[in-house]
Order: structure tokens, then sequence, then C-alpha cells
């Protein structure tokens, strides 16, 4: 016996007599989805050598090779793109709720030892406590993109009886996360930390001049967290914008409006809980209240360091206006000097926060 | 010589045991120098090569985040942004294909100045670039407008895909690619990316072989992926691209097989610089396989999943059951596509051979998995690699598959082939060798004498002895000025001898007096 084949179909080659005219009609209705969407004669090859088309098969349609009939295929059919089409991944709407609890409880966790023992020991223990929940949102984060990423691991041992080559890169099927995100820097991720510490001791020392403001300021942080997240999820859903620049008009106002919503949230809560307090506790309640919210578009935009910095900084000032010397010399009410702290830092970080977050680059 | 292995695996053979394939070829060719140069994906932890006898090792992390390092300067980025939008223009533009080389080499000379281009192609200037060039009339969106998420999309892939670019392995020094007396990429597709570059600067001739395919493999892998058609047009358009580039300056290519020769050809590989070289199988020196089972045995094996169309196989089983009721059919291999088994066991039971159908899972090895049969079967749609049935036929038993792929080359007159689809004919041919006992150990033994002889390790080292002589010799010792014939023999033959403490003189001229040199000589 020979290499021959064993087969009892026709003779290839010539169409017997009787046989349709147009033989490739018969394979382009059965594969006119495949032929619509190539984008190229080589990808209809490879798709017909994958359903047991072989040289053979080719010359039953009139073609010396699979490529010969392919580009056939490609010609035949005009390019239409499908129905359904995967659009950008946005995060799901019960995320919402959840960034607001995460922004609340992030906020009120260090606020609890500053009010309750007080004093050098309340703050240390409300920075301390900061510092953690802002850590614990990070890995969170970082484990939710380990889980967006996956892990496709092959088998380790010899048995491999699909015949894929160890050597073959290509063998991964192209699916490579897109994952555009600005590298880490380093082992431990330093601004996570330092951006939960900075509020916890600027509430520290709202408390401390001023209880109902920083309770309402607090409460705040769960409309900064809703506000984020619904603004990196607004963002996301502008994928499908056709182009940069209608992108870019669509998110213009994007963050102005949430700063706005976040100011009349913080007004509201401000009446509700410290309807009495002075102007200069309002001013420190409207701006710790919202630095929460530039801080963590900045992050998401790739820039965590400097979002970190900035709010190190105002409460570095914060915490140095409040020291007994400077404010004795300056004569400032304790609230007064926390506002004027942080505005400063604030004003630059939603000065750097607002030309990225129209970018798409921020939403991924 | 010195030898620079190129390659892209995530596994780098640590798994086949010796290193794979690179592992045979360093262990073959001892009085060569060899450094790999990896490609791994930056979120995993490296395996170890398990190639031995190395001179060196790099790795560059690719696929994942990238690394960091800041972008260029505003002066410089006009170049950059010009560089990449020569390259996005020939990925999209039907008629300018041309100058994807010159735009690439471009790219890799920019970011060797500064180390700029990672950081670049992941900019909002890259993005503004890509997604005009790609809007521009003329472009080739049938499929449809890219939007403004298909730009970050591709922009990601793009700047993973470039990242050898900036790779630091450039340069005359002992562990740069200029150093090197030849490039050797296995596996094609980024991989080429240094080899590319490094020809281009030094002059480095490459060589390149595939087993598989790797732009097959990306048609194959793309019409699954979650990526909408500009996106894949884009990359698959590189893709073919940089394969095309790769092969046009290739010395030599070395395929697997027939079947990948031909794709080769296909995609620009010149037929005077093609040689095919089998892979390489341990398994030759392997004992064939003992008696043979009592009943009247069909093994199948492979992963169950439609492309290896076990289905087929049962089909085909159920006649063969019915001229031959004591015949017996064992299914080897694991799912390869979710709920697959249970449909097998269910096509298994509706013909009514449930009881003489096995679903033995993954065997011990595969050589236990053959000897537990009389006849071999393959069924398959698609055969790509000749591996598993080169195994098949080493361990000496008949072998029945269908006519795909490189099934023709590999069996040759050594088993018998069946169209794909056709249960009549596989269970005419399954029949025809269990009925007859002489026949079957005859085509078994032939198959083991012919795939003994294709598939050793032996050849394969041989002929890359000679490609890499034949190879330097064609080659000038200095990187000849771009333009200018190489000229051959321009060295005597104990030039190429690799010194073990004396520098070769390659490494102590300056780049600069290269061209010169080469003149001069």
């Amino acid at each position: 016996m020979t290499g021959a084949p064993v087969t009892s179909t026709p003779a290839t080659g010539t169409p017997a007599t009787g046989a349709p005219a147009d033989p490739v009609r018969e394979l382009l209705d059965a594969n006119r989805d495949l032929c619509e969407q190539a984008v190229d004669p080589l990808e209809i090859a490879a798709a017909l050598e994958d359903s047991g088309l072989a040289a053979d098969g080719a010359a039953r349609y009139r073609h010396a090779d699979v490529f010969g009939l392919a580009e056939e295929l490609y010609a035949r059919v005009p390019r239409r793109p499908p129905t359904r089409e995967p659009l950008p991944p946005a995060e799901p709407r019960r995320t919402l709720p959840l960034a607001a609890l995460r922004g609340a409880a992030t906020h009120l966790l260090p606020l609890l030892p500053a009010t309750t023992p007080g004093g050098l020991p309340g703050g240390a223990l409300a920075l301390l406590l900061g510092a953690g929940a802002g850590l614990l949102t990070a890995r969170r984060d970082r484990g939710r993109e380990r889980e967006d990423r996956g892990t496709e691991d092959r088998d380790p041992d010899g048995w491999d009886p699909d015949g894929r080559d160890p050597d073959a890169p290509g063998t991964d099927r192209g699916e490579r996360a897109a994952d555009g995100r600005a590298p880490g820097r380093g082992p431990f991720p330093w601004p996570a930390p330092a951006q939960g510490a900075g509020p916890g001791l600027l509430l520290a020392l709202l408390a401390a001049g001023d209880p109902g403001a920083a309770l309402a300021a607090a409460l705040g942080g769960a409309g900064a967290g809703w506000a984020a997240a619904w603004l990196r999820r607004f963002g996301q859903r502008q994928g499908s914008a056709a182009t940069l620049g209608e992108f870019r008009a669509r998110l213009r106002f994007a963050l102005p409006l949430a700063v706005l919503a976040q100011l009349a949230l913080l007004a509201g809560l401000g009446w509700a809980v410290a309807g009495d307090a002075p102007a200069t506790g309002w001013a420190a309640l409207l701006v710790l209240g919202t630095l929460p919210l530039p801080a963590a578009v900045v992050r998401d935009a790739g820039r965590p360091g400097t979002a970190a910095v900035a709010v190190l900084t105002a409460a570095a000032g914060a915490a140095l206006l409040a020291l007994p010397a400077p404010a004795h010399w300056l004569g400032a009410s304790p609230t007064g000097g926390l506002a004027a702290a942080a505005l400063g830092p604030a004003l630059l970080l939603a000065g750097c926060a607002w030309p990225p977050s129209t970018g798409p680059g921020a939403y991924r | 010589m010195r030898i620079a292995l190129l390659t892209e695996g995530t596994l780098t053979n640590a798994q086949r045991g010796e290193g794979g394939w690179c592992g045979r070829l360093v262990d073959g060719l001892p009085e060569h120098e060899f450094r790999l140069y990896r490609l791994l994906p930056a979120d995993r932890p490296a395996p170890p090569t398990g190639v031995r006898g190395l001179h060196g090792v790099h790795e560059l992390p690719m696929w994942g985040r990238r690394p960091g390092g800041r972008g260029p300067t505003a002066l410089r980025r006009r170049a950059y942004a010009r560089a990449y939008g020569e390259l996005v223009r020939a990925l999209v533009m039907p008629g300018e294909r041309a100058g994807f080389g010159p735009a690439l080499y471009r790219l890799a000379e920019l970011g060797r100045e500064d180390e700029a281009l990672p950081a670049f192609l992941a900019s909002g200037h890259a993005h503004r670039v890509l997604e005009r060039v790609w809007r521009t009339p003329g472009a080739d969106t049938a499929g449809g407008q890219p939007l403004v998420c298909d730009v970050l999309v591709a922009a990601d892939l793009l700047e993973q895909c470039l990242r050898p670019l900036s790779a630091p392995w450039y340069g005359t020094g002992a562990a740069g690619l200029g150093g090197a007396d030849l490039c050797h990429v296995v596996g094609g597709g980024p991989a080429a990316l240094p080899a590319l570059v490094a020809r281009e600067l030094h002059g480095v001739p490459f060589v390149v072989t595939e087993h598989g395919l790797h732009l097959r493999e990306q048609y194959r892998g793309y019409r699954s992926a979650p990526y909408r058609w500009p996106v894949r047009a884009l990359l698959l358009s590189f893709f073919r691209q940089l394969t095309e580039e790769t092969y046009r300056r290739a010395a030599v290519l070395t395929p697997g097989s027939e079947y990948d020769r031909q794709w080769q050809q296909r995609c620009g590989g010149d037929p005077a610089r093609t040689r095919i070289v089998h892979e390489g199988t341990t398994a030759t020196g392997r004992p064939a396989a003992g008696k043979e089972p009592e009943a009247p045995t069909l093994v199948w094996a492979g992963a169950l999943e439609p492309g290896r169309d076990p289905e087929l196989a049962l089909h085909a089983f159920a006649r063969v059951r019915a001229e031959l009721p004591a015949a017996r059919l064992r299914v080897y291999g694991e799912e390869g596509a979710p709920g697959y088994l249970a449909h097998c066991r269910a096509i298994a039971e509706r013909l009514g051979v449930e009881d003489a159908v096995e679903f033995a899972g993954r065997p011990d090895g595969p050589a236990a998995a053959w000897e537990s049969g009389s006849v071999v079967v393959f069924s398959a749609l698609a055969q790509r690699s000749p591996r598993l049935l080169a195994d098949a036929m080493l361990s000496g038993r008949a072998v029945v598959a269908t006519e795909v792929g490189v099934t023709r080359e590999v069996l040759g007159p050594t088993g018998l082939l069946v169209p794909p689809r056709s249960p009549r004919a596989l269970a005419t041919a399954c029949l025809a060798l269990l009925n007859d006992h002489e026949r079957r150990s005859r085509l078994g033994l032939a198959g083991r004498l012919r795939a003994q002889e294709r598939f050793a390790v032996e050849p394969v080292v041989g002929a890359f002895r000679e490609i890499y002589l034949d190879l330097v010799s064609r080659y000038p010792a200095f990187p000849a000025r771009p333009g200018t014939q190489a000229r051959p023999f321009a060295r005597p033959a104990e030039y190429w001898v690799a010194g073990g403490t004396t520098p070769a003189p390659a490494e102590q001229a300056p780049r600069a007096a290269g061209p010169a040199l080469a003149e001069a000589l």
C-alpha cells in the first residue's frame, strides 16, 4: 500500500459531468462569515486548512492550492464587520456604590481615633489607619488587575498530544491583555499608603478644631469615591467615540461637573451635620472633602506619585500650621490654617487632573 | 563561531527535558559559542532555559506591563512621530508596504539613541499619530473605521510587539548581537526583530527556523481574540509585514516541513534560500512497542476538541465494529474544549459502541499509548506539526491518518492516508490493517525506519553545522556598508575558529572603522 489516498470519493481535479459551473459558490456560501470578516486572504487559507481542506480539496475547486482558493474567496466577498462587535469593557454599575462605601470607610476609619482619644496619639493613630486603608484599597485594585489579566499556563510535562510547539510563540492565540497603564515603580507601592495617610492626618486636625465639619468631610468621602468611580466608568464607556477629539469633547466637562457635584454634596452634608460651623470651618470642610476626588483621578491617570505628594504636602502644611508657635504667630484659627494649607495643593491637583481626565489613556 | 539564539518562548523547552530543540542544537554543536536571547512575558517569573552549555542568557520582558522610562524630548518627538507614522502607514495603506522595513529600522535607531521608544509608543502623541494615519483616506478600513478604543488597544499591542527594538542587546561587545557571527531565530515573530536590527546595524546574517509558522498561528489565534475588526486588521498586517521582511532579509530559512515551506514561500520566502530541516526528536532511540494486545485495538491520541475530530474516529469505529465485533477503540487525551468529552461519550453511546470505547485520559507517556493498540488512528482536520505522527511511527505500529497538513510527507508510503471527514474511508483503511497482520507489521516497521531516518537529532545538528559554516563563509568579517556586495571567502577559515582567550578582531575594531576596513580588505 502506498501513500495514495484510500478514498472512494470521485477523482479530484476535473469536475465530473453535471458538476456545478461555479464550484466555489457552495464553499463561499458555507464560509460567508469567515470571508466577510477576514482581513487577509491568508486568514481564509488558515481557516480553510483548519476545516480539513488540503491541496487536493482545493483541486476540487479548480485551484492549485489553498492559497489560490482563499484569494478567490477574499476577492469575491466584500468585507463586512460582524454585526455585534465587542465594545470596550466598562466597569459594571454595581462598582459605584461599592466605591462610595469604600470612600466613606477609608475616611471614617481615621476619624475614630482622632475624636475618641484625640490629641497627638489620636492623630498618629489616624495617620496609621489612613495609611492602612489606602494600602488595602490599592491591594484590592492590584488583585482585580491580576484577575483581569488571567493566567494561561500550559502543561508542564512531556505529554503534548496536540503537537503544540513550546518553542513556537504564536500558540498563545494572540490574546494579549492590552494594559497600557503606567509602569509599576518597584516592589512596594508607596503612593498608596501615602495617599491614605494624608487625608487621615487632615481629618484628625480638622476634628481637633471642628468635629462636626470633620464628620461631614469624612462622610463626603463617599461622594468622592462615587464620583471618581463614575468618572472612570463614564470614560471607559466613551471608548466607542469615533475620534480622540470627540472623546476629549465628551470628557471636557466631566471632571468639573463631578467636582461641582461633590461641593454641592458637601454643602448639604455640612448644613445637616455642622450647620453652625464658622466660615473657616466651612472652607476647611469643602477643601478637605473635595481633595480626594482630583487625587483619585490623578492616580487613575497613571501618576499615583503626584497625587500622593500633593496630599502629603497639604497634610504636612496643615500640621505645621497647627503647631502652637506658628498658630500663635499667625493668629489664625486652626480650621482656617487647615483650609489655607490644603487649598493650594487641592487647586494644583485639580489643575493636574483636568488635562489627563479628558484623554482616553486615563480610563483603563 | 559565536551564535546568538533568539527565541520568544514562555516555556522555552524546559518541559521537554534536555532544553528542547535549542538544547539539542547546543549539545550537538559544542564547537560553537551559543548565547540565548529570550523574549519573555513581563508578568510571570522566567522559567529556567534548560539548555546546558550556553555562554550567556539574555532576557527581555515582553507582553505585559511596560517597563519604566521617560519619553523623548520635545525636539526628538517629531522624529519619533514621523517614523511611527511611516510604520503605521505601511501597515494600513495597501500601496505603501515597502516603507515597513525603513520605518522599523528608523524607530530602532531613534530608540537606541535615547531609550525613549517604549514611553513614546505608549504616549498620547503616538495615539494621535496612529489615529491620524489610520483614518486617512485610502487606508484599508473596509471592515470598519477605528474607534478610540481601537486606537488604544492597537497602540498597546504595537508597543508590546515593538519592545525588542529597544532591547539592550545591540552593539559590538561580547554580549551584543554585533559581536555574534550570526543570529539564529527560533520561532519567528517578534523574536526576529533583534535579528533584523542586528543585520541592519552590524551586518550579522541570520537563519530562521520555524516549526509551526508564527504568522499562521496569529491568523488562527486572532480569529477568536476579543478585538474589533480594525485592530485585528492592523495587528495581522503588522505580523504579515514583519514576517515578509524577515523572510526577505534572512540568509537561510529552515522550515520544519514541506507544508510550512509552502506557507513561507507564499509569504515571500525565497526557495533558493530555503532548506527543510525536520525537527529532531530524542524518541528515535526508544525501543519499538512490544507485543500487540489480544483484541484488535485502534488507538487515538490527541486533545479532545473539534479540530482533532475524534468524532470521525468514533463513527469509523462503529463501522469497524460492525465487521469485526472484537475490535476496541482506546482514546487518549484530555479535553481541549469544555464539555467535549461528554459530547464524545454521547456519540459513542448513540452509535452503540460505548462498551468497546475506552476514554483513557492522559497516558503515562506517548510510548505507553501507542503500545496499547494494534493500529494508530489520526483523524484530525488539520495536522500542522509532524511531532505526534513521528512519535507514533517510531513505536512501530501501523498508522492510518487523514490526509491533511503534514501527514502525506511524514507518513509517505509507510501508512494509509484517507480523506478527512470520511468515516467510510477511515473504517475501510482500519479494517484492511486489522485483518492483515503481516501488512500491519510491515508498514509499522517501515514507518519506524522512516521516522528514525528523518526525525533523528543528528541530521538536524549536521544540517545546521553546514548552514552555519556556509553562511559565515559568504559574509565579510566586518560590517559591510549597506549596498556594497558581500565578498565570499574574504577571510581564511581559521579566522572563524572561536578563540578561547583572545578576543576576535571584530570586537576590537571600533564600529566606525567597520566599513572602511571592509573596503580595505
